[in-house]
């Protein structure tokens, strides 16, 4: 094998490892921050046959935003609802411990409920340069002129499913499969080393 | 050798002076200057052989100043970066920049393959057809390697390469391929409109035909004009300029492929910067302005280095400073060429003969050119050429031939339109007579042309058409275009007689410079019936390779037209395909390449599995744990064998996170899975599990997995892990097409839940020890399935599940607690010497049990073949069904499901071999199946197999030969029941 170039910000990292925090890529400011935290609650929420109206209503009048049944973030203080797919919800809670449980008596039988608590990785993205680096992975129109604060989309990113959406003028946020952690990480740093990526890796990690 | 840039002016063209950059082509070092391209720094230095041809290794020179270059191709850089074929004349020189001529040996000037120009008469048109038909076992022994010794181009690089490329996209409302006079002028009126333009130029100097323009353009010079252009396209927030960027392909729905060279005009690529970017540019309109490429006249001895495009000899001229020759003549059919070389002349170039097959030529260039001393012979043709790098011609005129000095021809037959990117969606070029040449016929939706690239020709024709074609595309978006102020420049006529070959030539008269296809290949290709277009490229290889026939496709055609007779448009012209311009796979591959060609899926466990020391194997998108080796063991087959006997003998444990899980909720869930399953499930009691086989539509099986219902409404499915995906997929068709009036809610859990398998004889009392409730075989009988918590209060959900064959359980938590589940078992079932086992072990378990897996579920193999026709239901409709009842899928012959195992126990199996009868030769008549698995049996001691046989259950008992040509073994073996250990299922219930 050659030696990897010197510009290789993934050299000596394990494939099979979330690359450590630290910075990477260019000098100076960073031009993307990628924070990896894990959200504490998550939910699925899929509106059974009939009810996505009912239960995009529900759920925007329980957390105090406006949800509506398509691809946006309504975001608020403590929670945030993300539309998935038609009459599918993810509902992110950083204060309700039996998310679950509260969403199921919340919905009773318009919707089925599981528990997603430990299915993602949130990644955290601010800084100007996110859409040129988010383009270099997905096939969404991301210009922060059509993609607007609230916008989401749920899609591929360098073959990963993500569920990304904009929190607000340079803030994104992404949910990657736990078992993908690692190897999105890698796309990223490898992406965003030309802009100077600086990664704070948050997650509880695997024992 | 001089470094004295002897041919370069001192003053003019868009080079900076003040910075020289140092560069060494075969190891002699030159000198250049920012501006320059390789081409037109080689030109400077006097150095003009750079190439041997493809087939007959003839001296080539630099023959044109752009993409369509076939001729000056040379190997760029050293070792892991060394890159073949980089064409000279858009390579934009750097400082240090390496360059070595190639398909030579052993140098450039005296080459011994040469001598292949003497084999000529047999190595024409289609020669490999007919000279190395005979033997055919020779071909790819012995032919195949010396024709691609002695033909061919450069080499590639053997090491890795060590940049990093990648991908994106980018999302506008207007595309503006090209930025020429018609590109830069479509893309300001619609940039000045507010849409998102993105201009996307091959060029690292945007402006195309005005850098090399002579007059002056809006009362500037053309080059300032058109950088004044570029730098308001710039400053506009919606616009974006891409340089060094071709546009290769149209795709569907606006979707175009472009490639950025990033880095490639620099030695190595900034940190952190990728070499290139391939770009999928999503366009809601886009506006072709790629201009048009010159055609050369074919005679004899053109590909003789110092015959050279008009137009390059312009550019060159114009916009590098630099001078082609000292002796120039030009050969032409057209006033175009004239004016390029009468403007060459007066910017220093020493034009001496104009030569044109015309009699009659506009009065106004005639004079113009006797005014500046330059001979004029009209009515002529060159016939003949000599030197190794071009020293003479010989020109036919009415009064008899004569030789003129010349050390460089310019030719011109005129020019092409860029039309290929208008025939990737299937459109047919149409042919135009006033210009002799094709245009684009129907383009790509969205697609419009502007400029040259339509056939206007005409500096102002094409500022005005690229304002009108842009404001259009923004126009047909709703922008509102303010009107643009095109700047007047007055054209000259447009006069030309078609001409293609001198047929008196004397010599090799080239058409594809690259393949070196000549007229008489086009010959004898229509003599031998390869005619149409199509065939006559396939069979003389004219327009294949790096240049795709830019300068040859219409000259081919042409002579081909004149010798059947038809005419031009009759005769057709092939069809463009992508990519426009070579693509580097480094590029399409992007960041996926090595251990990042695709995502890798690490289990909740990993990190866990790695302390304990796991070999991992990737397993579909899964990096699973192998087996966990100890010190002492001498191969893989031990550890494996230990960690078997550990099971059975006591407990043991292993990651199953990687199953798909599927959650099903609502009042419909049991009707649904007794139609997507072949046994019946609305039966299932809540707290219960069952084994499930799903089969495709077309009745062959798709997937088994269990299904557990956990509560009235709710069910939870595991898939393997291969098939995760996939199911999912199909049960939302099935849902959401199928059947949406089902009261069904699938939700996929597979990343919610890390999922540990415990099995063996003592796993009931690992699990006591870390579960928080009752485990015993009353709470957890056999396919049982409850929720509850393990560790003092962590949710969980218990299966008793075994693929083992031991008794089992397997045990769901929430994937951030797999590891301390894991540690957890660990530390409960120390006292039994409880053994993390990979997947290896569990393999071997499951084939000393006789369980099918992914070998056996192959997608070719039907319910009866694998032993599960009794499960198959015959009281409901179920997915697959009615297929599954086809004549050909209920043959009683068909290769079933059953063991195997060697006659003598000290023989090992193979995989994939195939059964015959015992003396039967071995012939595809006499096949009757093959072996699916294998494995070494701890417990039994020897070799074991699952596989195939036709009528396999009725031949239990029966020996046959397992014969397997790949490895070259043939074994007696005994054909058996499946199940080689507790057949009964004792283990299981215990």
């Amino acid at each position: 094998m050659a030696d990897h170039s010197s510009h290789d910000p993934l050299a000596g990292i394990p494939f099979d490892r979330v690359p450590p925090s630290g910075a990477y890529g260019a000098g100076g400011a960073a031009g993307v921050t990628v924070a990896t935290t894990d959200t504490p609650f998550i939910a699925l929420v899929v509106a059974r046959n009939g009810f996505a109206a009912s239960v995009a209503g529900r759920l925007g009048r329980a957390f105090g935003v406006e949800v509506a049944d398509q691809a946006r973030a309504a975001i608020g203080a403590a929670s945030t609802v993300v539309g998935t797919g038609p009459g599918r919800f993810l509902v992110l809670s950083k204060t309700e411990p039996d998310l679950a449980g509260t969403l199921r008596a919340l919905l009773g039988v318009e919707a089925a409920i599981t528990e997603q608590d430990d299915a993602y990785v949130t990644f955290d993205l601010a800084g100007d340069k996110v859409p040129d680096l988010i383009a270099k992975g997905a096939l969404i129109d991301l210009d922060p002129r059509v993609f607007l604060p609230g916008h989401a989309a749920t899609t591929v990113i360098a073959h990963i499913g993500v569920t990304l959406w904009r929190v607000h003028e340079s803030g994104w946020r992404l949910l990657v499969a736990r078992s993908l952690e690692a190897s999105f990480t890698r796309f990223l740093v490898a992406s965003g080393a030309e802009f100077g990526l600086r990664l704070e890796n948050g997650t509880a990690g695997r024992g | 050798m001089s470094t004295s840039n002897r041919n370069r002016l001192t003053a003019g063209g868009l080079i900076d002076r003040a910075r020289p950059l140092g560069f060494s082509f075969d190891g002699t070092r030159y000198r250049g200057y920012e501006g320059d391209t390789l081409a037109s720094a080689l030109l400077a230095n006097g150095v003009r052989l750079v190439g041997r041809s493809f087939k007959y290794h003839r001296p080539r020179g630099i023959f044109s100043a752009g993409a369509e270059e076939p001729n000056a191709l040379v190997e760029l850089r050293s070792g892991a970066r060394r890159e073949p074929n980089s064409r000279a004349t858009v390579t934009e020189l750097y400082d240090g920049l390496e360059a070595a001529s190639q398909n030579r040996w052993p140098s450039l000037a005296v080459d011994a393959l040469s001598l292949n120009r003497f084999l000529q008469p047999f190595l024409g048109a289609g020669f490999y057809y007919k000279t190395f038909m005979w033997p055919a076992a020779f071909w790819e022994k012995l032919y195949e390697p010396i024709i691609r010794r002695a033909a061919g181009l450069g080499r590639a690089a053997e090491e890795a390469d060590p940049d990093h490329y990648e991908k994106a996209t980018a999302f506008c409302d207007v595309l503006v391929i090209g930025a020429g006079p018609a590109g830069l002028m479509a893309a300001l009126a619609a940039g000045r409109a507010g849409a998102r333009v993105i201009l996307a130029d091959e060029d690292f100097l945007p402006g195309g035909g005005l850098n090399a323009e002579a007059g002056d353009v809006g009362r500037k010079p053309a080059p300032a004009f058109a950088a004044e252009m570029v730098a308001e396209l710039m400053s506009l927030p919606t616009v974006r300029v891409m340089t060094r960027t071709s546009v290769f392909g149209v795709y569907d729905s606006g979707t175009y492929g472009a490639l950025e060279r990033v880095s490639d005009h620099l030695p190595e690529p900034a940190p952190f910067q990728p070499r290139q970017r391939l770009w999928r540019i999503i366009a809601r309109r886009a506006v072709l302005a790629a201009g048009a490429t010159e055609r050369p006249i074919v005679f004899g001895g053109n590909d003789r280095p110092g015959v050279m495009l008009a137009g390059a000899v312009g550019t060159y001229v114009q916009r590098h400073a630099v001078l082609p020759g000292q002796k120039i003549a030009l050969f032409a059919n057209n006033d175009g060429a004239w004016r390029e070389m009468l403007a060459a002349h007066a910017a220093g170039a020493p034009v001496e003969t104009i030569i044109d097959v015309r009699t009659e030529v506009a009065a106004d260039l005639t004079q113009a050119a006797r005014a500046e001393g330059i001979r004029v012979l009209t009515g002529a043709q060159v016939i003949a050429t000599a030197g190794k790098t071009l020293t003479g011609l010989t020109v036919a005129t009415a009064s008899g031939t004569e030789r003129i000095a010349a050390d460089t021809l310019a030719v011109s037959g005129g020019w092409s339109p860029s039309v290929h990117l208008t025939c990737h969606h299937g459109g047919k070029p149409r042919w135009e007579e006033a210009i002799a040449a094709f245009v684009p016929g129907t383009c790509p939706p969205g697609l419009s042309v502007a400029g040259a690239a339509k056939g206007v020709f005409g500096l102002g024709a094409c500022l005005k058409d690229g304002a009108a074609i842009g404001a259009e595309a923004a126009q047909a978006l709703g922008f509102t275009v303010p009107a643009l102020d095109v700047p007047d420049v007055a054209d000259a006529p447009f006069a030309l007689t078609p001409f293609w070959h001198v047929e008196g030539s004397k010599g090799a008269a080239f058409v594809d410079l690259q393949n070196d296809v000549t007229a008489k290949d086009v010959g004898i290709a229509h003599k031998e019936g390869f005619r149409s277009v199509e065939l006559l490229k396939r069979y003389t290889t004219l327009g294949m390779a790096t240049d795709q026939g830019r300068t040859s496709n219409v000259t081919g055609l042409a002579i081909m037209a004149s010798l059947t007779g038809a005419s031009i448009p009759e005769t057709g012209t092939t069809i463009f395909r992508p990519p426009y311009t070579p693509v580097s796979m480094g590029a399409l591959a992007g960041h996926h390449r090595g251990k990042d060609f695709r995502p890798v899926r690490l289990t909740p466990t990993h990190e866990w599995a790695r302390a304990q020391g796991a070999v991992f194997i990737e397993t579909g998108a899964w990096l699973r744990a192998q087996y966990f080796p100890r010190n002492g063991e001498k191969d893989w087959l031990e550890t494996v064998s230990r960690e078997v006997t550990s099971v059975r003998a006591g407990v043991g444990l292993i990651d199953v996170s990687t199953f798909g899980k599927i959650d099903l909720q609502g009042r419909d869930v049991g009707a649904f899975l007794d139609r997507v399953y072949i046994n019946g499930f609305a039966a299932l009691a809540v707290g219960k599990a069952r084994y499930g086989v799903m089969l495709r539509e077309d009745g062959m099986v798709m997937d088994d997995g269990t299904t557990a219902r956990l509560a009235p409404e709710h069910y939870v499915m595991t898939t393997t892990t291969a098939n995760a995906a996939k199911v999912y997929q199909h049960l939302e068709f099935c849902l959401q097409v199928l059947w949406p009036e089902l009261d069904v809610a699938l939700s996929s859990v597979s990343e919610q839940w890390a999922q540990i398998a415990l099995a063996g004889p003592r796993a009931r009392d690992v699990l006591a020890r870390v579960a928080d409730g009752d485990v015993s075989n009353a709470a957890l009988p056999f396919m049982g399935a409850i929720e509850g918590t393990v560790m003092g209060g962590v949710k969980a959900r218990l299966f008793r599940l075994s693929f083992s064959g031991e008794l089992g359980y397997e045990i769901a938590v929430p994937a951030r607690f797999g590891a301390a589940l894991a540690q957890a078992l660990m530390q409960a079932g120390e006292e039994f010497g409880i053994t993390p086992y990979g997947i290896e072990a569990l393999g071997v378990m499951r084939i000393e049990k006789g369980h099918v897996s992914g070998n056996e579920l192959s997608g070719q193999t039907t319910a009866g073949d694998l032993g599960f026709g009794r499960m198959a239901s015959t009281k409901k409709d179920y997915i697959g069904r009615t297929l599954a009842a086809r004549p050909g899928l209920t043959d009683p012959d068909r290769p079933a499901f059953v063991g195997f195992r060697p006659v003598d126990p000290s023989r090992r199996l193979r995989a994939g071999a195939h059964f015959l009868p015992l003396g039967a030769a071995p012939t595809m008549a006499n096949d009757q199946g093959y072996m699916t698995s294998v494995a070494y049996s701890p417990h039994l001691g020897h070799w074991i197999g699952l596989g195939l046989i036709t009528r396999g259950p009725e031949r239990l008992g029966e020996r046959v030969r397992a014969y397997d040509p790949v490895r070259g073994e043939e074994i007696e073996v005994e054909i058996c029941a499946p199940g080689f250990i507790d057949p009964e299922g004792v283990r299981l219930r215990g």
